[in-house]
């Protein structure tokens, strides 16, 4: 029972970090209003929240057949969290689309969906009520009265000529993302009160940013065609063009009330007080700008280098590292500022390059946009989150940034220099350390491996052994060595047990050493004792042949023993005769020359040899 | 004046074991005259292959087998070119005849095995008995030698226990141990190469041949197997042969549809 305790606290302490951080992928669009006008546009936001979206591509639009896309752009943030030495990460990226309605009605826009990790996720369908007519809510900036009095209108008068908008864009071509700065202008002759706007255009085929938009009219004068005219700008917009050819802006209308001058009576006349409003009447006109016609070039092919991504203008890339000595495990932000003047707000993220020793988290963008000198410009801020893997020295290359130079017509790539970061290794501690994640090594493709080396034995191995002779052969040696054994065995055997066979054995040896004495005496010129050894040799060789003592062994006895060997009378009388010429040397010196010593020895010998070979036992 | 006889069976052991030692180099030197021109031939194969030239390689490995030296390494590389090729059916025939030379190679056996999912044929086969593993890491020369080896230890050990009456209850147990070990590696051996000589395998190498009941073109079709499933002979008639699979389908096919292992 004591042990649950201890399991719940287990439970909780293990349960607590998976429960807040298994954060959940999400999708959700917003537009910031349901009912507009034709002339309007509606701001469509998609967000996209969740861990790890780096994969997740951009969720895929219904199809939206009664609007236009006139634009889009996409932020992300992220969050960071470090909890027992892991990192969870949350991001969220919003995709924003300008749209705006073709058609008046009811329209709905279809769940948009996006796929991650395998599941399919949606948002709740949207409906949009599309109005004819004039926005609900006007733009304020142009309401106001004409400060300045003017002399009222004559209603034959051609108002016309006393009354127009003039839209004047800075040029007539562009290429595709150039801006483009069109200025709407109220010239006036009269006076006018209830200035507001009826109709804005649509500006369909380009990504429009508003830089100036009036609060309230501030006239000045401008003299045209000898006429002076109260001039006040109205609104100035920078277009970039998002599609090629000729583009057509619609023109701007307005409705204004006109002071009309009445036809007075001499009474009126009197008490006519031009400043004084009740005296004059009003009418409501609608005046309009013209068309205006852009002709909008591609960008040329020429040197479009392989990154480019439509940025369009004069940019800088700067980086940054917050920190330039870090440890292995220690979060880096790397902010790299995209600045300059051109579509700043539509550029996309510089893609860093894949770093072996680091882990990246793109986290956020920040944008920050300004209209000054008439053209559309700023920084763009992205940081991204470095965690060290490996110490050393490691140099991170931020990424080079294409773009086009309308002014110069060509390519550029802006580049910074690399940045350099000496990481440290980790001061270890095993308790509140950062620990790697392992994962398993997933094998994603099977296949043959690769042909040898010419380090292999590269023989002939197909033939069989058994099949060939001299291996065969081989095996008659131990065979051999079995019987060989066994026969010097019962050899060795008898040579120790029987000693007539053991004498009769040696009997030819011990004969041979005799004789080799005999000759070095010989050689010596010791002719006695040479032919003492030879009838020694005699003597023994007989004697041991039959086992006989040496001692007392007499001629006639030798004559027996021969005989019963079956030896022929010749050779006997021959071993007599040797057996004699030895005793008579002995014993008269005068036959003692070495002829004499030396045929008597040769003799010898040759009797041994022969008697050798005769004298065999069964 | 007796020659000790110890010192005298030290000799003859001396003798003995340097004769069976000049066996063992006479053995190494029988597999191993190296015909130089297969070298040159291996080495351009190779070459060819690193060129992903894998048609020309496969050729050049070719040529060695042609000149009649039957090569593990070669085989292997062969097998290799065939699989570039997609010619599965050749492709798995060398690494077969391969597997048979150099049997414990471990890239052999992988390649085998990834080449083998390719196969379209699925038969049902036994799971092997340990031994079989065992006989089939070996080559048949290995085994004989490991036999003949095992014999000439049994052989000194009886020559010993011959010469050594002082050391005979001794040499008796190792005698008797050693003896049991090589009769058993001569019937594995034995079993080897009766296998070998009467089971002999094939690999089927079109790309679908149909196995048909009888030695006869317009016999019944049976079943159908393809490129690279490997069949068992049991009878060759003219130019017909009769296949028999793992799991027992029996059944005629035409001599150059498979080439045997």
């Amino acid at each position: 029972m004591n042990k649950h305790p201890i399991i719940s606290i287990l439970i909780l302490l293990i349960g607590i970090p998976g429960l807040t951080y298994s954060q959940d992928f999400s999708i959700t669009a917003d537009v910031d209003r349901t009912r507009i006008s034709v002339n309007d546009l509606i701001v469509m936001t998609v967000t996209v929240s969740g861990q790890d979206l780096n994969n997740v591509p951009e969720p895929a639009l219904p199809d939206l057949n009664n609007f236009l896309i006139l634009g889009r752009t996409s932020s992300t943030t992220s969050s960071f969290n470090f909890m027992n030495g892991k990192i969870s990460s949350s991001q969220t990226i919003r995709y924003i689309y300008q749209l705006q309605p073709n058609a008046v009605g009811e329209f709905v826009i279809d769940a948009i969906t996006a796929s991650y990790e395998g599941k399919r996720y949606r948002t709740k369908p949207i409906t949009i009520e599309v109005v004819q007519g004039t926005a609900q809510t006007p733009s304020q900036g142009g309401r106001g009265s004409v400060q300045q009095p003017l002399p009222g209108v004559d209603n034959q008068t051609n108002l016309r000529e006393e009354l127009f908008v003039r839209a004047v864009i800075d040029k007539k071509k562009a290429y595709v993302g150039e801006q483009v700065t069109i200025t709407y202008k109220l010239y006036t002759r009269v006076g006018l009160a209830n200035v507001r706007y009826d109709r804005m255009p649509s500006y369909t085929g380009f990504w429009m940013e508003e830089m100036y938009s009036a609060q309230h009219l501030d006239y000045q004068e401008e003299i045209i065609d000898g006429k002076r005219y109260s001039v006040s700008t109205l609104k100035r917009i920078a277009l970039f063009p998002t599609v090629t050819g000729e583009q057509q802006i619609a023109p701007l209308s307005m409705l204004c009330d006109v002071q009309i001058a009445r036809r007075r009576s001499l009474f009126d006349r009197f008490f006519d007080d031009p400043l004084d409003p009740i005296y004059s009447r009003t009418r409501q006109t609608r005046i309009e700008s013209e068309t205006q016609t852009i002709d909008v070039l591609p960008l040329p092919e020429a040197g479009k280098p392989d990154t480019f991504k439509n940025a369009v203008g004069q940019f800088k890339i700067t980086a940054s590292i917050d920190q330039a000595v870090a440890e292995v495990s220690q979060p880096l932000t790397l902010t790299v500022i995209l600045s300059g003047k051109g579509n700043i707000k539509t550029l996309e993220a510089p893609v860093l390059p894949t770093m072996a020793n680091f882990k990246q988290y793109a986290s956020e963008s920040k944008e920050n946009i300004n209209a000054n000198n008439l053209r559309i410009g700023g920084f763009k801020t992205y940081s991204y989150v470095l965690i060290p893997v490996i110490s050393g020295v490691n140099q991170i290359e931020p990424p080079a940034f294409p773009y086009f130079d309308p002014a110069t017509k060509s390519y550029k790539i802006a580049s910074t220099n690399p940045i350099t970061i000496t990481v440290a290794s980790e001061k270890w501690d095993p308790t509140t350390g950062f620990m790697p994640q392992k994962t398993a090594v997933i094998q994603i493709r099977q296949d043959i491996q690769y042909i040898k080396p010419e380090t292999v034995f590269l023989g002939h191995q197909g033939g069989f052994l058994f099949q060939t002779p001299w291996y065969l052969i081989l095996h008659a040696l131990p065979i051999a060595a079995i019987f060989g054994t066994i026969l010097y065995r019962s050899h060795t055997n008898r040579l120790q047990h029987d000693v007539g066979y053991a004498r009769w054995r040696r009997a030819h040896g011990q004969a041979r050493r005799e004789f080799q004495v005999a000759k070095k005496a010989l050689n010596q010129d010791r002719f006695e004792q040479a032919y003492m050894h030879i009838s020694n040799a005699l003597y023994q060789f007989i004697a041991d042949k039959n086992n006989q003592a040496t001692a007392g062994l007499t001629s006639p006895q030798i004559v027996d023993l021969l005989s019963d060997w079956k030896i022929e009378e010749d050779m006997i009388n021959q071993v007599k005769h040797c057996l004699d010429a030895c005793d008579m040397a002995r014993f008269s010196p005068t036959l003692l020359t070495k002829e004499n010593t030396k045929e008597v020895l040769e003799t010898a010998e040759k009797i041994i040899h022969t008697l050798e070979q005769k004298m065999v036992k069964e | 004046m007796l020659i000790c006889p110890s010192v005298k069976m030290k000799q003859t052991c001396k003798k003995y074991i340097i004769c069976l030692f000049l066996g063992m180099m006479c053995f190494g030197c029988g597999e191993g005259e190296i015909d130089p021109q297969a070298v040159e031939l291996y080495r351009q194969g190779n070459l060819l292959y690193e060129q992903d030239r894998f048609a020309e390689a496969g050729r050049t490995y070719e040529r060695i087998v042609q000149r009649g030296i039957q090569n593990g390494y070669v085989y292997f590389n062969l097998g290799n070119a065939y699989f570039k090729q997609q010619r599965i059916g050749q492709a798995i025939l060398a690494y077969e005849r391969a597997s048979r030379l150099i049997p414990r190679d471990d890239d052999v056996k992988t390649n085998l095995s990834v080449v083998n999912l390719k196969i379209l044929d699925q038969i049902a086969t036994e799971t092997p008995w340990p031994g079989q593993r065992l006989l089939d890491a070996v080559t048949i020369n290995e085994c004989t030698v490991i036999a003949s080896v095992l014999g000439g230890v049994t052989v000194l050990i009886l020559l010993g226990y011959i010469l050594m009456p002082n050391s005979r209850r001794f040499l008796m147990r190792i005698g008797i141990g050693c003896g049991v070990v090589f009769l058993l590696s001569v019937g594995l051996t034995g079993f080897k190469i009766y296998t070998m000589l009467n089971h002999q395998e094939a690999i089927i190498l079109d790309a679908a041949s149909i196995i048909r009941s009888s030695p006869d073109e317009s016999a019944n079709p049976l079943f159908t197997l393809h490129e690279g499933t490997k069949v068992q002979l049991v009878e060759i008639r003219d130019a017909w042969l009769r296949i028999q699979l793992e799991d027992g389908k029996i059944g005629w096919l035409k001599q150059e549809q498979l080439e045997v292992i």
